[in-house]
């Protein structure tokens, strides 16, 4: 009861939050007085209710999901073999470590034009995205590799457990908190970076390309609606991956 | 064939732990090796495991079944108790697990994850691990700790009737234990 008490609490707490930010939006759009400039939260909400009634909506935020999530989820395979290689060899951490390394410190914006050059702009989302997520999970997944238990993997040992059972049972709930936070870490990097793409290679029928009309013609409403939908599908997607990996283990680490 | 241990000399940097230990286990029967502490004890039973190479000497006769109640309890605390023993030994059934359990107090257990046991369940449940793993070598490094004298007792009789017929390696520092097991004891002077 007293849980239950508490989490209404910090419901409520964060309500009374993003009541206070939509106040303080609501203040400066009156402030500023052009829709055209910055647009009022109730202006971006009628915004994107019309838009959710327009097929090309779905069709557009389509496109951009389908290639962002794309890049995440081959960034989350990929990164996880790379670190499971890279724990594995110590060789191979460092010949894997300077292009990681360059990865995490270049401007993603040189990405995005050199990818330009190479690549269509219709795949340009899915690439950044991947390009942007992967060093996430790599580096999540190493630390989580690094530090296991080996007095367990020396139980493993001695009891003969097989590679398959050490795997699931033994090594994947220690990585536990290390595969969730890479997942929830990479998912809005994942967002940001595609959509940045998106704006800058303009491909047609994309949330990035919307968002750069709504630069053109300054509809900040739009801006914003296209925004929010983006930061939604974010969210959801986040909450969604969430959901499966507690549903995955806890039946793993409850099971008989 | 017994398990032979000769002339096996073991050093962690400058510190020397063993030297020339010789020692034969039988087949069947439990053997107590007893010593002060730092004598070398828990070094010789990973070595008999094949967890540490020794710098000199020979280990021959191991079984490939090996099971080991190690000073730590060394559990996966987010899986249950039952799923702990179950991956040390796959073909044992939640049932044949559960027998296991009620044999030593832990009835209530089987489903309960190994991290919310005390330390004395989570002995138990650890020493369930090692004898239901059926091993033809079993280690016992100082197994009791933490256990009050009523589960001792019961750990003890337990012991004695699943563990019958295999190779045993008791390490502890109570002679009452090595008698309780009906093991012969054999001490290990310390470097």
């Amino acid at each position: 009861m007293r849980r239950i008490l508490e989490k209404q609490r910090r419901v409520l707490e964060r309500a009374a939050a993003i009541g206070f930010a939509l106040a303080v939006w609501q203040a400066l759009a009156a402030a500023v007085g052009s829709a055209w400039l910055l647009a009022s939260p109730a202006r971006t909400v009628c915004v994107l209710l019309d838009l959710l009634g327009q097929p090309s909506f779905w069709k557009t935020l389509g496109f951009s999901f389908v290639r962002i999530t794309g890049g995440y989820l081959s960034a989350l395979l990929i990164g996880s073999l790379l670190a499971a290689a890279a724990g594995a060899s110590r060789a191979v951490e460092l010949l894997l470590w300077p292009f990681l390394s360059a990865i995490k410190a270049t401007p993603v914006a040189s990405f995005i034009i050199l990818c330009l050059i190479w690549l269509n702009a219709r795949q340009l989302s899915v690439f950044i995205s991947f390009l942007m997520v992967l060093p996430i999970v790599y580096t999540n997944l190493l630390a989580g590799i690094r530090a296991r238990d080996v007095r367990l993997a020396e139980m493993a040992r001695v009891f003969s457990i097989g590679r398959g059972t050490r795997f699931v049972y033994i090594d994947l709930p220690q990585l536990r908190p290390y595969i969730e936070s890479a997942c929830s870490v990479g998912v809005g990097l994942a967002w940001k970076s595609g959509i940045a793409a998106e704006v800058i290679g303009i491909p047609t029928g994309s949330v990035g390309e919307r968002l750069y009309q709504a630069k053109i013609y300054f509809s900040t409403g739009e801006l914003f609606a296209w925004t929010a939908a983006a930061v939604l599908c974010s969210i959801l997607l986040e909450k969604a991956l969430r959901r499966l990996l507690t549903w995955f283990f806890d039946r793993l680490e409850a099971g008989v | 064939m017994s398990i032979v241990m000769d002339r096996v000399s073991k050093s962690f940097g400058e510190r020397r732990v063993l030297r020339e230990v010789s020692l034969a286990l039988p087949d069947a029967g439990a053997v107590c090796l007893m010593a002060p502490s730092g004598a070398g004890k828990t070094t010789l039973a990973r070595i008999l495991l094949g967890l540490e190479t020794p710098d000199a000497g020979t280990v021959a006769g191991v079984p490939a079944r090996t099971a080991a109640v190690f000073q730590e309890d060394r559990l996966c605390e987010r899986l249950t108790v039952c799923k702990n023993i179950r991956i040390a030994c796959p073909r044992l059934s939640p049932q044949a697990v559960q027998a296991h359990l009620d044999e030593v107090g832990l009835s209530e257990y089987l489903r309960a994850p190994a991290g919310k046991l005390s330390g004395g369940q989570k002995r138990r449940a650890a020493i369930v691990r090692a004898v239901a793993a059926d091993p033809a070598f079993l280690v016992l490094d100082e197994p009791f700790t933490g256990l009050d004298e009523e589960t001792h007792a019961r750990v003890i009789e337990y012991l004695r009737a699943r563990t019958a017929g295999r190779s045993v390696l008791l390490i502890t520092h109570d002679p009452r234990d090595a008698e309780a097991l009906g093991a012969k004891t054999m001490a290990l002077s310390a470097e």
